[in-house]
């Protein structure tokens, strides 16, 4: 069995505002190991954005506790940032900045020395096959160029956890297919990955377990191949429309 | 502990210096702008208005409030974009995935934008002097307070367009803040008079104008740049300022980060 990575105990994430407050998230609970990729998996609004942007330390949790190595992550959420690499659903790159200059100013952000840096641009570069869009505006980039970069944006600091929120929203298959190999080559350097999609086909590909989430409840979390056997089905989608309720939910994410 | 605030230090440096790559990409529009509209104010008010009976130590006296002042209007442009991110993109929420405190994210975003407005403040005093000559007697100057003051009244702007961005709800409601925020703020902020002549015609008016932070920019930038004599003193305004740019700073920080709901 692997370690656990991240621990993720009770959380509750409520939103108040005028129309009255709302739980995105009603007491989640479940682990990360170390080295895995862990499909978050749910309709839009079920909370999974929320869930992972707590997990990545941006929001707080309105209760309960994320736990990394056995201690509260918020004893030293400075500290604990340092292990996460967050892509996320919507581009926020410095559009004016070159897409050099946006790599080379995140890892500087890190307080890695320059010529490391440079290093670390290079190869992120050829990995994510963006060399020849190096001098150019991040503003220029096409959609799918655009998510590659973040991807790679978010490795610049060798992070151990890395959360990638819909990486694959909105693009073309080809282009999710190279994201899907890219996504399986981080997994084979060591780093635990969250991986929140709508599509299944994805969780089924790339997650060692998936995590059905659904109105801010997890609903189960196992491995692809258990989940068809408990549910005596060989597609997953099965198993995802027999957990979830079919109504739209007003948006959280 | 020290390596902490090292860090912490670096990731700030490196966020301004970002800033200031940004910066460089439209510094000269910006300073086209801030020409076009020292030379319109000081050219009318030091030789058009002069017809008009204006005294002809008028020129010096506007000139400096319009440096004084450059800054405020600069706000709004500052506000915009925090609002626009915070309504759009949220590009604010990578920096607050940085590996620093969230009110340092705030914090560094002022002194960002005060190191902003100081660069391009920096280059009207000169601009000045080739308009107004010999009007404009640079050896009265007292740099070293004028240094001191233009560091503080900068710092006033980046945390006061900070504070706007926590309470300016949105964008649509952007438009309200020149009409009923920046133009009174300018007006009664001693831009066209000093001080003293307003207490001298009501002393109520007088001590009700010092609730406005932007009459202590005017009176400590003048009493620098003009002498000391006719203007509030120069150490109880720079004290006045440091009051207000920490009022504003802290509130601004602490309602963004309820707005941005970051720990």
């Amino acid at each position: 069995m692997a370690k656990i990575f991240i621990k993720i105990a009770s959380v509750k994430k409520q939103y108040t505002n005028e129309q009255g407050t709302r739980q995105a998230l009603k007491g989640v609970s479940l682990d990360i190991y170390e080295g895995e990729i862990l499909g978050l998996l749910g309709v839009n609004g079920a909370g999974k954005t929320t869930l992972s942007s707590i997990i990545a330390g941006i929001h707080p949790a309105t209760s309960g506790d994320i736990l990394y190595q056995g201690a509260s992550i918020y004893n030293d959420i400075v500290d604990y940032r340092r292990l996460v690499g967050f892509c996320p659903q919507k581009p926020n790159l410095d559009l004016t900045l070159s897409l050099e200059e946006n790599l080379f100013f995140a890892g500087r952000y890190y307080g890695i020395p320059a010529n490391e840096v440079k290093e670390r641009m290079k190869t992120l570069m050829e990995q994510f096959k963006l060399q020849e869009y190096a001098q150019a505006k991040a503003s220029v980039l096409s959609g799918g160029y655009k998510q590659r970069f973040l991807i790679a944006r978010s490795l610049i600091h060798q992070p151990r956890l890395i959360i990638l929120d819909e990486p694959t929203v909105g693009l073309d298959p080809q282009i999710r297919r190279e994201l899907w190999q890219h996504i399986v080559r981080l997994k084979a350097s060591g780093a635990s990955i969250i991986l929140t999609t709508h599509y299944i086909e994805e969780a089924e590909e790339l997650a060692d377990r998936v995590c059905i989430i659904d109105a801010g409840e997890v609903k189960v979390i196992d491995t692809p191949d258990n989940l068809k056997k408990m549910h005596n089905t060989d597609r997953l989608e099965n198993v995802f429309l027999a957990l979830t309720k079919q109504d739209a939910k007003v948006g959280y994410e | 502990m020290n390596r902490r605030y090292e860090s912490y230090a670096s990731t700030v440096l490196n966020l301004i210096a970002r800033d200031l790559r940004i910066f460089k990409v439209d510094f000269w529009g910006k300073f086209i702008d801030s020409c076009i509209m020292l030379f319109s104010t000081v050219v009318i008010f030091s030789y058009f208005l002069s017809s008009y009976g204006l005294r002809p130590d008028f020129g010096p006296f506007i000139l400096v409030g319009v440096i004084a002042g450059f800054g405020l209007f600069d706000v709004v442009g500052k506000v915009a974009s925090m609002i626009g991110d915070i309504e759009g993109d949220k590009t604010i929420l990578y920096t607050i995935s940085l590996p620093i405190p969230a009110w340092l994210v705030f914090a560094y975003q002022g002194l960002s934008w005060a190191l902003y407005s100081s660069l391009l403040c920096f280059l009207l005093l000169p601009l000045g002097k080739l308009l107004l000559f010999s009007q404009f007697d640079l050896t009265v100057i007292n740099y070293p307070k004028l240094v001191l003051m233009f560091i503080m009244s900068n710092l006033f702007f980046g945390f006061f367009a900070l504070w706007l961005s926590s309470v300016c709800k949105r964008m649509t409601r952007l438009s309200h803040l020149f009409v009923r925020v920046i133009n009174p703020m300018y007006m009664f902020g001693g831009y066209l008079y000093s001080w003293h002549a307003v207490y001298k015609l009501s002393p109520v008016g007088g001590y009700m104008s010092l609730i406005n932070p932007l009459i202590y920019v005017m009176e400590g930038m003048r009493a620098a740049i003009l002498g000391q004599e006719g203007y509030l003193p120069f150490w109880f305004s720079l004290v006045m300022l440091m009051i207000f740019t920490i009022v504003f700073g802290l509130d601004a920080i602490r309602r963004l980060k309820k707005r941005l709901d970051c720990i």
